[in-house]
């Protein structure tokens, strides 16, 4: 079976040669041309019956001179590409490759086309595709196989694009690409082309040039309460206030956010800038709304593991336009904590987070005791609503703690027992694991 | 995609494709509006909103239409009616490019056109659907329809390529000039026109050869075995080159003109028929080797011929000369006899080679009884006729073959016309019309004649014994060697009577295919093969094998050599090395070993360095220390190694490091 399965996969990786190459080396009009040929052959067998191969040896011999003309052609061109600094999954997104000209000969019918770094998948990465049924029959698991092949490069790239340049010329080309997942998406290089006279085969050179780009996870729609996560009205080592702004100790001025307090606008500086300023104080600038990311134990693959990646991304983002500062609480050693309204480093953390051992769940709670001084609340976004997971949270109740669970569900309609959270329901929330993503509303 | 694209498709191109398709397939009377209803478009400023449900209706329409026109085409038409549907694909598929036309959209999606992307779709696999431009596709479907069409002509090939280079030169990249696209098209056009007379010349050339073929794979299959021959049988295999047997010729260099196969009393409906007859299981002798079935003639007339034949799967009937006695050397498990001559083994090896014994004065068929003067009621007319006119009344029986011979012998002449004809009355055709036809009208007119004229007669088959094969050294009978011929009683006793024009031979052997030698030549070469792969004293011969097995196990040894010289080396005591073990790093780690402050076993150098710093043992050049360790981790893992100037400056960083905190 091993033997079959290796051969199936060597197989595989031959035919999607055989495919990338066709589509590199044949516009598309040669690949019209190349279709109609092979029919064309199938009906030329019979001479009497239809006169197909008369059309068979005219589109043969058009194809065989396009590609001898099409063997050698000489380009010299230089390229950069301007990628942005992150991308969304399933998201398009456009960027720009500026090409530039170094010779003194014009560069007409030129064809340009992105690369992306291709790891073959393996037998392990066919088990973890969960994106359509097991299929039995060897076609099928090719186009499976191959839909795990596109999902390793990460992205799709346009089809291609035609480009004229002028001697010591410079343009720019707006690309667009189609992120499929989040992680990283490689570009290998820049696929040149030129066409033959006949407009059916290119020459077709790759012009290496690696560059990296993270994308991060779309996020889940989430819609927090517009007063914020709300706050604790006591700390383990001191006191401090429930609200948000409400520390005695002023730390800056601030746009005013719905739901401040009127006690805080800085009337002074609403007259001077024409709109309301608040004054921040600074136990509220320290303090963080903490996510805890559950990727603890989660099998690889696991669509459950994403959804929990999304949501925390949607958390963050919805949190942070309400002004609240979010930190991610993961197996990294630290918390990470948007800073000033930025969250692209968040974003990024969840973008490369992977699964972590399940080990680590046990100790939770010691590290949210270790950051209590700094959090106003916690949100547990989690895979899984077992034992274990409710031993944890059963823990964290004792920190007085404003606690929110998140869960992610797989059966819709199966019965959903609200555990440790069975005291404080509104408290507790599921979202569906969906390509259609329902959205998640937290309530006050 | 709410924006309306511009086809790219070049103007009046596809109308003037779809008129072709029209012309060359006599439809040009819906041609002609389908080709004004699609170029008139740009008139209109309207256009359908559709979206991609409305274009996966016509797909299905579509698909609907297909569908119904290949059961319909299937049905009247058998396997051909592929040419069918390929004829009147541009009006099946017209519904869809209309819909594409006059759309806003301008192109169709890629979901509505598989079945597999429309479900990836709904269950939200797809992100973003790609499109297609159906005009391109359905210009080439009208050209492949033309030229399945019925009209030709020699303005076929111009027009299709006026079509052609039309499409070409509004696809032409701005890389080339006019002139250099001019010059390549009528290079490559005219290189289509001498591939069009090279298929013409290779079809011809290669039509017989494949036709064998299918022919011999069709005759493997048949079960050999029939009770039954049709007329029009052996006209079929006429032209087959295919070897069936070698006859070796006795002592004297003597074969007999004929080989009987089988022998057939009835004819009905075309056919002649076996009847009912008796059947022995024959029992060998002398080893299970010998097989005798009639009396041991006298000495002088014993004559025997050694003959080599295929079977099909082990099963087949032997083609035997007139008064055979016995088969020696034949090992097949069953052999049956029939009663009018047929051997047939039932059970045996694919290749048989035997010795038949026969005496050529011996009458083996049994005496005549009514069947043997049956005329079909078809024929009765036409054959009692021929009798009365030539004089049956009065003559001899010996006379009245001679003038039935000599009937056939005077206005008839042998052709292979006749073989594929449906005639109801085939044999009518032949006696009156035609007069002209191969062995199997010239025996059955004959049998029938000498029938309607009182002598008794049967239909016999089997092989003309006439080439000889210089490879072989032996007579080799091909398939197209079949051949018919009556049996008439006369005077007490069953007499050959071959009616058929000698020149049958001649004729069919004349014009041979070019491929006839290369194809002997690899008969023989299978006959070798198959002779040696089933013969009967395999015990005794030389193991063949070892000549195979033999360079393989010299290769085996000439390769097993160099290793012989490594085991020889000793390796367990050759001092094992390892990639980067003298990196001046490792002197500084074992100092710092020295000190206890070492790496331990499983902490990489990283770490280690790490250690250090947190504990105090190093306080600045931290970039520095750092592009040491770099440079020794590639010492050790990159296969490409360090070069002299990166292996100085390793070393240079590992001394400052020593001078600095280990002196």
């Amino acid at each position: 079976m091993v033997a079959v399965t290796s051969w199936l996969l060597r197989l595989y990786r031959r035919l999607a040669r055989v495919e990338r190459y066709f589509t590199r080396r044949f516009t598309p009009l040669g690949r019209l041309v190349l279709g109609v040929l092979v029919v064309a052959a199938l009906f030329a067998v019979d001479t009497r019956r239809t006169e197909a191969y008369q059309l068979f040896s005219v589109l043969a011999a058009l194809l065989l001179v396009s590609f001898l003309l099409s063997m050698r052609a000489r380009t010299t061109l230089e390229f950069k590409r301007y990628l942005p600094a992150l991308a969304t999954a399933r998201e398009p997104f456009d960027y720009v490759v500026e090409l530039s000209n170094p010779s003194h000969r014009p560069q007409a019918g030129l064809w340009i086309q992105d690369r992306l770094n291709t790891i073959w998948p393996n037998a392990a990465a066919l088990k973890l595709d969960k994106s359509s049924r097991p299929s039995w029959m060897p076609w099928f698991a090719y186009r499976r196989w191959y839909r795990v092949l596109r999902a390793g490069r990460g992205a799709t790239t346009d089809e291609g694009h035609e480009v004229d340049l002028a001697a010591r010329g410079r343009t720019t080309v707006k690309m667009s690409a189609h992120p499929l997942r989040r992680g990283y998406v490689l570009f290998e290089g820049l696929d040149v082309g030129t066409v033959d006279p006949l407009g059916l085969c290119r020459h077709v050179r790759v012009k290496p040039t690696t560059a990296a780009l993270v994308v991060v996870p779309k996020p889940w729609p989430v819609e927090v309460p517009r007063e914020g996560f709300g706050g604790r009205t006591e700390l383990g080592s001191g006191s401090v206030s429930s609200g948000i702004g409400n520390s005695q100790e002023f730390h800056s001025l601030r746009e005013y956010r719905y739901g401040d307090p009127p006690r805080n606008i800085h009337w002074r500086s609403w007259a001077r800038r024409g709109e309301p300023i608040v004054r921040e104080f600074q136990a509220e600038a320290m303090r963080r709304h903490c996510i805890v990311v559950d990727h603890y134990g989660i099998p690889e693959g696991d669509d459950r593991l994403e959804v929990v990646i999304q949501v925390a991304a949607g958390l963050v983002r919805s949190a942070t336009e309400l002004g609240t500062t979010v930190s991610l609480l993961t197996d990294a050693e630290e918390l990470v904590a948007s800073d000033g309204g930025e969250i692209d480093d968040l974003l990024v953390h969840l973008a490369t987070l992977g699964v972590a051992d399940d080990t680590q769940l046990a100790a939770l709670d010691e590290r949210i005791a270790r950051e209590l001084p700094y959090m106003s609340g916690v949100t547990l976004v989690l895979a899984r609503w077992d034992e274990v997971r409710h031993t944890a949270i059963a823990s964290m109740r004792r920190f007085d703690l404003d606690l929110r669970v998140v869960v992610a569900v797989v059966d819709e309609d199966a019965e959903f027992d609200a555990g440790p959270m069975g005291d404080r329901p509104s408290h507790l929330h599921t979202v569906m694991v969906s390509n259609t993503p329902q959205p998640l509303v937290l309530t006050a | 995609m709410s924006q309306r694209e511009q086809s790219r498709f070049p103007r009046l191109l596809l109308g003037a494709a779809i008129l072709f398709w029209g012309w060359q397939n006599q439809a040009l009377v819906f041609a002609v509006p389908m080709a004004i209803l699609y170029e008139i478009a740009p008139s209109f400023k309207w256009r359908w909103a559709f979206d991609s449900s409305d274009f996966n209706r016509l797909v299905d329409l579509t698909a609907v239409l297909f569908v119904a026109t290949a059961i319909y085409q299937f049905d009247a038409r058998g396997v051909h009616g592929v040419y069918g549907i390929l004829q009147w694909l541009p009006a099946l598929l017209y519904v869809l490019l209309i819909g594409q036309r006059y759309s806003a959209r301008g192109r169709i999606g890629l979901g509505s056109l598989f079945l597999s992307i429309r479900r990836a779709l709904a269950r939200g696999d797809i992100a973003r659907e790609a499109s297609v431009d159906f005009a391109f596709p359905y210009f080439g479907g009208c050209l492949l329809s033309g030229v399945a069409g019925t009209v030709r002509g020699e303005w076929l090939t111009p027009a299709f390529v006026a079509l052609l280079v039309v499409g070409l030169a509004h696809a032409r990249g701005k890389r080339h000039s006019w002139m250099m696209w001019t010059g390549v098209v009528c290079f490559a056009v005219s290189l289509g026109y001498a591939g069009q007379w090279g298929v013409r010349t290779a079809r011809q050339a290669m039509e017989p050869l494949i036709m064998e073929l299918m022919r011999e794979y069709m005759v493997s299959r048949r079960d050999p075995f029939r009770t039954q021959t049709s007329i029009g049988e052996i006209g079929q295999i006429k032209t087959s080159q295919r070897i069936d047997m070698r006859v070796e010729p006795d002592s004297q260099g003597h074969v007999p003109d004929l080989l009987t196969q089988g022998v057939y009393r009835v004819y009905a409906f075309g056919s002649w028929l076996i009847g009912r007859q008796s059947m022995d299981v024959l029992q060998p002798t002398d080893g299970g080797l010998t097989w005798t079935f009639g009396p041991e003639p006298a000495e002088a007339s014993r004559r025997e011929l050694t003959v080599t034949r295929f079977l099909n799967r082990g099963r087949g009937v032997l083609a035997m000369p007139p008064g055979s006695w016995q088969l020696r050397d034949l090992g097949v498990e069953t052999l049956e006899q029939y009663g009018y001559g047929a051997m047939r083994i039932k059970r045996g090896p694919d290749l048989v080679h035997y010795k038949v014994r026969f005496d050529p004065t011996r009458q083996t068929q049994p005496e005549p009884d009514l069947i043997d003067l049956q005329l079909p009621r078809a024929y009765r007319d036409t054959f009692q006729s021929l009798a009365t006119k030539l004089g049956k009344d009065g003559l001899s029986e010996r006379e009245r073959v001679a003038a039935i011979t000599r009937h056939f012998a005077t206005d008839f002449s042998y052709s292979l016309q006749g073989s594929r004809e449906q005639d109801e009355l085939p044999l009518k055709r032949f006696l009156e019309i035609s007069r002209s036809g191969h062995c199997e009208y010239f025996a059955t007119a004959t049998v029938l004649a000498l029938r309607a004229a009182g002598i008794p007669a049967r239909y016999a088959t089997g092989y003309a014994v006439q080439e000889w094969g210089e490879l072989e050294k032996a007579y080799v009978v091909r398939r197209r060697h079949a051949h018919a011929w009556a049996l008439a009683y006369v005077d007490g006793a069953w007499e050959v009577l071959d009616t058929t024009p000698a020149s049958w031979l001649p004729f069919e052997s004349a014009n041979p295919p070019w491929w006839l030698d290369g194809y002997d030549v690899w008969q023989w070469l299978s006959h070798l093969y198959s002779k040696w792969r089933w013969r009967t004293d395999a015990e005794d011969e030389f193991p063949w094998i070892v000549l195979i097995v033999l360079p393989l196990v010299v290769i085996l040894i000439w390769r097993l050599r160099g290793q012989r010289v490594e085991a020889d080396t000793d390796i367990a005591n050759k001092p094992v090395t390892h990639p980067g073990e003298n990196s001046p790093l490792l002197t500084i780690t074992a100092l710092y070993s020295v000190r206890d402050l070492g790496p331990d076993v499983t902490e990489p150098l990283s770490a280690w360095y790490r250690r250090l710093l947190a504990q105090g043992h190093l306080s600045d050049d931290n970039e520095l220390f750092t592009e040491a360790l770099r440079l020794h981790d590639r010492l050790r893992f990159d296969p490409d190694g360090l070069d002299a100037a990166q292996v100085k400056r390793l070393a240079e960083i590992c001394e400052r490091w020593r001078s600095k905190y280990l002196a």
